[in-house]
């Protein structure tokens, strides 16, 4: 698209710019430069022009001048009960990599309350800076005030790249500040590289529910934002000996919240944090009524994971909507999915297809479930279950 | 109240082609519905127009068929409908695409509250809600699960999905709400509803109208550009074996077990 534009009384003719021109789009006519409309506004001719005669159209190029400036990969701490979250190491993981390959320092930004325990938690990895903001009004909920504190921070470090969890905080907040900075934002992406020379992130991601993978780039705004899915990038270790500097940000004054915290209505589901899961046991229409949701639980727990479930029983009322994995529910991706009495349709397998071993025990063997399964067990789920478990607990015995 | 709702046509399947040259939809040939969030969202607007009065308005931006969405809206209730149409507005991201949207509020008025569903089904980003709450500079609260109450036309009273359980949140009018599936399934319009739903009308934007900055909106306001897409490989050589199978089901058993002790780890 030709967004490139040219300033007549500027122009001398010199031609510096035709013979730059990868796809000849530039002549003369004249004394001054023309553009043709195969123009890609790649920004060459724009950038050598000595006389300043050629200037881009495009907003977005505009604005980035002076971002040049940009250095540094910064994570967003979140946290939770007065421990870092695990999505933290993980953000720590990728930026360690991505420092390999850009030579710039990580910095993790924190703020909130009582924050001394995460803040020494952060101590412990390979980090350069630990970035503070401390607000005895900051709580769980009151995200509004948060992002001014964040937005704050970002403009005055300046990072090159802003990465957060897809976490239900990152998934509120990074967008928002994305938009306060006019710069872009890849969500949930499950691969980075880095184009040397210039350290433009290749943020990849997928869409359609899996079906589609898609690599974005954000090349004239800064920091170039993304988060990041949940288990899939390998965490960082804490180690000894890591000092990063503390910094803190005191300056910093925010606004009264307009959003207020009354009460939990149900934490009850505190335990089924399935999105960090390693183990996933989770049961379909399959089981026929409620009461064998109970098999569900016992494998679950014999393997030590977590329980999910289908729409149908949702629906049904058998287990709380908290549960519900696919694509009106969660996207988890465990190590382990055990899918019991489930069919398998499509707005199901959105929401677990990338996990790393797939079981399936149905007793339709054309069950579509299968198809994606690395094991399936054809036959009845109450008598498959119970014979795993019992197996289960003989090893475990054998073994100790 | 004045409540506008945000929806968006979404491919009724997700197995989709992209054009590969320009990395975006092939939307020709696809079967589209309302984003089941976005359903989700304006029953919650119904539902409050319905207790404390007042209008909904649905809006969208997409191409002219997007029309269709907006229709079935309108047949469920609500009772005006706007388009942002334009070829200008196409190749969005998240960024323009707010930007874009938030620019129809300023022209016809942002309203008490502005609910949207939590995420599209073929982005799956997320970022629209909270980025036209930035645009707007209002604030803006996601994953909710249902909305309680309203107060003096002041404040709403929320819960919130986290991961830790459901909060109930008090949040100072005008905000916006990203929704995701509650607990009350969105109508379906009798054949009198979409008969009498004829009537209304949807106005339809295009840039000159919106007032806009074109070098804000579509591919060139975007901030971010795709530069490739790819179909990702689930390969799965299954082992699909009867439970009378004894061997089979000993491997499994012998993975099942490796699981379980790194899990404890
Ligand atoms: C917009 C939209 C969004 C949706 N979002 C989601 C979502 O987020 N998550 C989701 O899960 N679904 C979702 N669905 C619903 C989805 O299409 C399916 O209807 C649902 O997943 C089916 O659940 P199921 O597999 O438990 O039930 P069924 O499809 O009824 O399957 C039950 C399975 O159990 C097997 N079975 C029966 N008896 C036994 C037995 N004794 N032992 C072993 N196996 C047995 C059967 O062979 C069958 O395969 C959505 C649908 C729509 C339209």
């Amino acid at each position: 698209m030709k967004l490139i534009r040219v300033i007549k009384g500027n122009c001398t003719g010199c031609g510096v710019c035709i013979n730059l021109c990868q796809i000849n789009a530039l002549f003369l006519s004249g004394k001054t430069i023309q553009i043709k409309e195969n123009c890609t506004s790649c920004m060459a001719c724009v950038n050598i022009c000595p006389v300043h005669a050629l200037e881009s159209q495009s907003e977005i190029y505009k604005s980035s001048i002076g971002n040049l400036k940009a250095k540094g990969i910064a994570i967003l701490a979140e946290h939770d009960s007065g421990r870092i979250s695990q999505i933290v190491a993980q953000l720590i993981g990728i930026a360690i990599i991505l420092k390999k390959e850009i030579h710039e320092p990580v910095y993790a930004i924190i703020i909130g309350s009582n924050i001394e325990n995460q803040i020494q938690e952060l101590r412990h990895y390979d980090i350069d800076e630990i970035l503070v903001y401390k607000n005895e009004n900051l709580n769980l909920f009151n995200e509004d005030i948060q992002i001014d504190a964040l937005t704050e921070i970002i403009k005055e470090k300046n990072p090159n790249i802003f990465i957060g969890g897809s976490t239900i905080f990152g998934r509120s907040v990074l967008p928002r500040i994305a938009a306060r900075l006019s710069t872009g934002l890849t969500a949930d992406c499950t691969n980075f590289s880095v184009r040397k020379g210039d350290k433009l992130l290749y943020q990849t991601r997928p869409a359609f529910g899996g079906n589609l993978m898609a690599t974005i780039i954000c090349e004239k705004r800064r920091p170039q934002m993304a988060s990041i899915r949940q288990n899939i990038f390998q965490p960082a270790l804490q180690q000894k000996g890591c000092n990063p500097k503390i910094i803190e940000f005191k300056q910093i004054t925010l606004p009264k919240s307009k959003i207020n915290f009354l009460e939990y209505l149900e934490t009850q589901h505190c335990t089924t944090i399935l999105s960090n899961a390693k183990i996933i046991v989770s049961g379909g229409r399959g089981l026929k009524e409620k009461k064998n949701l109970s098999l569900i639980y016992d494998l679950a727990e014999s393997l030590g994971g977590e329980v999910g479930a289908s729409r149908a029983i949702v629906d049904a009322g058998w287990i709380p909507y908290s549960h519900q994995i696919g694509q009106t529910g969660k996207t988890v991706n465990p190590k382990l999915y055990i899918a019991c009495g489930i069919s398998g349709a499509i707005q199901h397998l959105i929401g677990m297809k990338t996990s790393d071993m797939i079981v399936a025990i149905n007793n339709d063997p054309n069950a579509p479930i299968f198809r994606i399964a690395d094991y399936g067990i054809i036959g009845d789920l109450k008598e498959v279950i119970p014979e795993i478990i019992s197996q289960l607990e003989k090893k475990r015995l054998n073994l100790t | 109240m004045l409540i506008n709702i945000f929806i968006k046509q979404v491919p009724e399947s997700i197995d989709i082609e992209m054009d590969a040259k320009t990395h975006t939809l092939c939307r020709e040939s696809i079967a589209y519905q309302t984003n089941p969030f976005d359903l989700f969202a304006l029953e919650e607007g119904l539902l409050l127009k319905e207790k404390y009065g007042g209008k909904t308005r649905v809006l969208s931006m997409g191409p002219p068929q997007a029309v269709k969405a907006l229709e079935e809206s309108l047949s469920m209730g609500a009772d005006d409908a706007y388009l942002l149409s334009d070829p200008l507005f196409s190749g969005a991201d998240t960024y323009a695409t707010s930007y874009t949207l938030s620019s129809v509020l300023k022209l016809i008025g942002i309203g008490d509250l502005i609910l949207v569903g939590k995420q599209a089904t073929d982005g799956d980003t997320g970022q629209v809600g909270p980025e036209l709450a930035e645009h707007l500079k209002i604030t803006h609260v996601t994953n909710v699960r249902s909305i309680k109450e309203i107060i003096n036309g002041k404040k709403v009273i929320i819960s919130k999905m986290t991961e830790k359980g459901t909060a109930l949140l008090e949040v100072e009018l005008p905000a916006l709400l990203t929704i995701t599936k509650t607990d009350k399934e969105p109508r379906t319009p009798t054949l009198r509803d979409i008969v009498q739903s004829k009537r209304k009308f949807i106005d339809i934007f295009d840039s000159k109208r919106l007032k806009i900055d074109t070098m804000k909106t579509g591919l060139k306001g975007s901030p971010t550009k795709v530069i490739k897409t790819f179909k990702p490989e689930y390969t799965s050589e299954g082992r699909i074996f009867p439970m009378s199978d004894s061997i089979s089901l000993s491997i499994l058993l012998k993975e099942l077990q490796k699981k379980q002790e790194n899990n404890v780890e």
